[in-house]
């Protein structure tokens, strides 16, 4: 029912509302679900606590209270809080101002080092650096072939003495390379250790010692859950980091350890990993994460990719066209395969804010076999046609749609089915571009049921309306975000 | 259909045995211990179920499965009309114990019914099959040859590989686990081979590889980046040629919601059944302690896309204790099978509820 945090809240203060004021036991009741929406998300429950304490202080005082909307006042708050709490504003990594620049990386088994180290070395290539490699995990098998495999993939060297010289003495040689060598940067692949292994951490620590490097990055897992805290704290504690990497964000976990970690080491969070691809690093964005932890979908990243996949120029052509009630086939076709080079459509809508039971509804309908055999069956239809049945559809007689059908291999009635679908959909688009914005939902459901959302979605769709393509439309992104946009600058 | 294994499942006691061992390897004072040391209070009060709240919040056992002990807990003492500790800590550990066996016994019986179900209705076909084929030879007037019935599909239970698929997501310790069951097999007395099927890794071949040699199995490869579904498919024949008794294959590690991953997976698990009917046998999703709620999403996605018998619990001798396994457990009744606790071939053990929990509240 209730998905979002908003949602929950809201329903919290339906009803309390209608007394004039809220009261700070109102409030207090309001904390209870959002604590339980950071330890869904994973936040350690010692921070959430401190957390809570403190959007309490601020809730109570602020207008909140004779508010039309607290709910939404709320999330705000926490929302505003939790930026505040991740960093910020993005830190970067630093260079040595006496290169080369040594970077460090340490955390847990199979939390990500060896793959980031060869993002990160990618990223510090493209910002004319020369970096170089180092295997100093001698202990997990083939940890040594994991990197050089890497660097032979990237064309960056890799600095290894085989798993017979002790890790710390292959560091320091390594930076003697280095320098002979001209490389400015340096970065050491350390094994994967338990913060209680004192054999290990001592390692790390002799590491350290030795070559005094610029950058100790700590590689955190961000599906990992309380235990967070203390092994962030212990390899902080123990070694001394400065900055986190987050992996594996990708995934569907909330993230919520990035607060627990930030919150416990105070250093920033650098960077999160997206992928298993060299080239998936990103700078690590405070409110992007809060939103997830949340549960109120990343819509920045979606706006991103959307846009990334969009190419504006064609979109205001689209929207001219629409405009003159010249939208065809070929559009058509356009349109749909955007779509689905935006990826499977699942995750994507999945990073839609208040994507509740409904919508979660649709995107499995979107992303069914059965669906992806239905658009790949529009695009041979389309494909099989004249560029002037495209541009003019009315053209196609009966002799043209038996064409199409055997060269696309489909039926005769599933031509008719394509093009009746596409006359709705243009007489939608005339009548949506009198003004009114486009919405991809209720043009889908516009275009019946052989399409993928269609009949039986129409419901879903009105009741909720969801709209991917006004994300990237317009400059601002999505009414959805205006709220927490709103708060950021605040 | 699983009888083989049964003869070779070690008695009870020396299971006890070793799970006590391992899970010595486990004692590194988390939160579990304070759990266990709530208990040393004089009175059991409402600061006792608060605090027994907080530290099972902390120790990943997530609001549900939280509220569900404390409740069962709280509804049990009132029954038996007790407030010592003592027995307040006894229901306590019954209740937990009980989530658990829950999910051994109801995972246990509604899979092996799937797996009969699907036997049953495979063994129709075939017979089918067989029909046709006859009908077909006879029209032709071919002298009948016997029709060599392979052995695979036999239905009298003629011995056959028994396939352990290992899935799960990046890191989570799938290869290690795998090599430690290998060795666990073998030490039943089994012949084990293993199935390089995680082919896009850099290393990650190597590392099955170099894991092989140190166990004593054979293991089957082929080149970095190539068909992992035909390697698995490569393991399960050569298994049969061979005659060897248990076939482990490895995979990619895949975030559970990457679409075109899990579609790779599926198309791992098909082909491992068109080299075998039936199997693969057995699909253990391999989870870390250290993971939070996510592990949830994680054990319904890959119970959604290809079946999860069990899962192994790995990464115990570091300082979490895998607590949304025992919400899995309550929730979704894919119960634990084995836990892992260290970097090397012998750190392994089979789950045992009984023995896992006081071992986990041992003070
Ligand atoms: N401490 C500890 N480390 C483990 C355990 N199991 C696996 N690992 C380590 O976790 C890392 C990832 O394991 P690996 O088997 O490569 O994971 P995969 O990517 O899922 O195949 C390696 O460094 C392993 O040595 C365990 O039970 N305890
Ligand atoms: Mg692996």
């Amino acid at each position: 029912m209730f998905d979002t945090l908003s949602d929950k809240l809201e329903s919290v203060f339906r009803g309390l509302t209608g007394k004039g004021k809220l009261t700070p036991t109102d409030i207090k009741t309001a904390m209870v679900e959002v604590k339980r929406a950071l330890i869904e998300a994973d936040v350690n429950l010692g921070v959430a606590n401190d957390f809570i304490a403190k959007v309490e202080e601020e809730a109570v005082g602020e207008a909140i209270l004779s508010s039309l909307t607290p709910g939404q006042q709320v999330v705000e708050v926490v929302n505003n809080k939790l930026i505040e709490m991740l960093g910020g504003e993005s830190t970067g990594l630093t260079l040595a101002s006496q290169p080369p620049t040594i970077i460090m990386m340490i955390g847990l088994q199979g939390s990500g080092k060896t793959t980031t180290v060869a993002k990160l070395a990618l990223d510090l290539r493209h910002r004319k650096q020369k970096p170089l490699l180092v295997a100093a995990d001698i202990y997990r098998p083939a940890a040594i072939n994991q990197l050089e495999a890497l660097g032979r993939q990237l064309n960056i060297p890799v600095y290894s003495e085989g798993n017979q010289v002790a890790p710390p003495l292959i560091c320091q040689n390594a930076i003697a390379k280095a320098k002979s060598d001209g490389n400015t940067v340096v970065i050491l692949d350390t094994a994967g250790r338990l913060q209680i292994d004192e054999l290990l951490m001592n390692e790390l620590v002799e590491i350290k010692n030795r070559v005094n490097p610029t950058e100790i990055l700590l590689i955190v897992d961000a599906m990992t859950g309380q235990e967070a805290v203390n092994v962030a704290g212990e390899f902080n504690r123990r070694v001394g980091i400065t900055g986190v990497v987050m992996t594996k964000m990708d995934g569907d976990a909330r993230g919520g350890a990035a607060l627990s970690v930030r919150s416990v080491t105070g250093v920033p969070i650098k960077y999160i990993g997206t992928g298993e691809k060299a080239s998936a690093l990103e700078p690590f964005y405070p409110d992007r994460i809060a939103s997830r932890i949340l549960g109120m979908g990343d819509v920045l990243t979606l706006v991103e990719k959307a846009r990334a996949m969009y190419d504006e120029e064609q979109a205001t052509k689209l929207q001219e066209k629409m405009m003159k009630g010249k939208f065809d086939l070929e559009d058509f076709l356009n349109q749909m395969r955007n779509m689905r080079k935006m990826g499977p459509l699942g995750s994507l809508l999945g990073l839609l804010p208040g994507v509740g039971k409904q919508i979660k509804e649709l995107r499995n309908a979107l992303d069914t076999p059965e669906a992806e055999l239905m658009l790949k069956r529009t695009e041979a239809m389309i494909l099989s046609m004249t560029p002037a049945e495209r541009t003019s559809p009315e053209i196609i007689d009966s002799s043209r749609r038996k064409r199409i059908a055997k060269g696309s291999g489909t039926s005769v009635a599933d031509v008719n089915d394509l093009l009746q679908q596409f006359k709705v959909m243009r007489q939608m688009t005339q009548k949506m571009s009198n003004g009114k914005d486009l919405d991809m939902a209720s043009l889908m459901s516009g275009m019946g049921p052989g399409m993928p959302g269609g009949v039986n979605s129409r419901k879903q769709a009105t009741s909720r309306p969801v709209d991917p393509l006004a994300q990237f439309k317009g400059s601002s992104g999505g009414g959805a975000t205006g709220a927490f946009k709103k708060g950021k600058k605040k | 259909m699983f009888k083989f294994f049964r003869r070779n499942k070690e008695p009870e006691k020396v299971i006890e045995q070793k799970t006590e061992q391992a899970l010595e390897k486990t004692r590194t004072g988390g939160v579990f211990e304070q759990i266990g040391k709530l208990f040393e209070v004089d009175d059991i009060t409402d600061d006792f179920w608060a605090n027994l709240e907080t530290l099972l919040l902390q120790a990943d056992i997530g609001y549900n499965l939280t509220e569900k002990l404390i409740e069962e807990s709280q509804r049990r003492t009132l029954d038996e009309n007790t407030k010592r500790t003592k027995d307040v800590e006894r229901i306590f550990r019954e209740t937990m114990i009980a989530v658990l066996q829950e999910a051994q016994g109801k995972a246990q019986s509604s899979v092996d019914a799937i797996h009969k179900r699907e036997e049953q209705d495979r063994e129709w076909e075939r017979k089918k099959r067989e029909k046709e084929e006859a009908k077909k030879n006879k029209q032709k007037s071919v002298p009948v040859a016997p029709i060599s019935i392979p052995r695979n599909i036999s239905a009298d239970g003629e011995k056959r590989p028994y396939v352990i698929l290992v899935i799960g997501v990046n890191g989570s310790g799938k290869t290690t686990s795998i090599a430690k069951l290998a060795r666990y097999y073998q030490n039943g007395g089994g012949s084990v081979v293993l199935g390089a099927a995680d082919t896009f890794r850099a290393g990650a071949i190597d590392q099955l590889k170099l894991w092989s040699d140190r166990v004593n199995v054979p293991c089957v490869a082929r080149e970095p980046g190539s068909d992992p579904a035909a390697v698995a498919f490569d393991t399960v024949k050569y298994a049969q040629d061979h005659k060897i008794d248990i076939v482990i294959i490895d995979t990619a590690g895949r975030m559970q919601n990457n679409h075109n991953l899990m579609e790779e997976m599926k198309k791992i698990e098909r082909t491992i059944e068109k080299a075998q009917v039936g199997a693969p046998n057995e699909i253990l999703l391999v989870l870390e302690a250290v993971i939070g709620q996510n592990g949830l999403s994680q054990a319904r996605i890959f119970t959604d896309a290809v079946g999860v018998d069990g899962i192994v619990l790995t990464k115990l001798d570091g300082t979490a204790k895998g607590g949304v396994a025992f919400a899995i457990a309550n929730e979704m009744k894919i119960p634990i099978k084995y836990i892992g606790t260290g970097e090397k071939a012998d750190d392994f053990a089979e789950f045992e509820s009984e023995a896992y929990v006081h071992a986990l509240f041992r003070r």
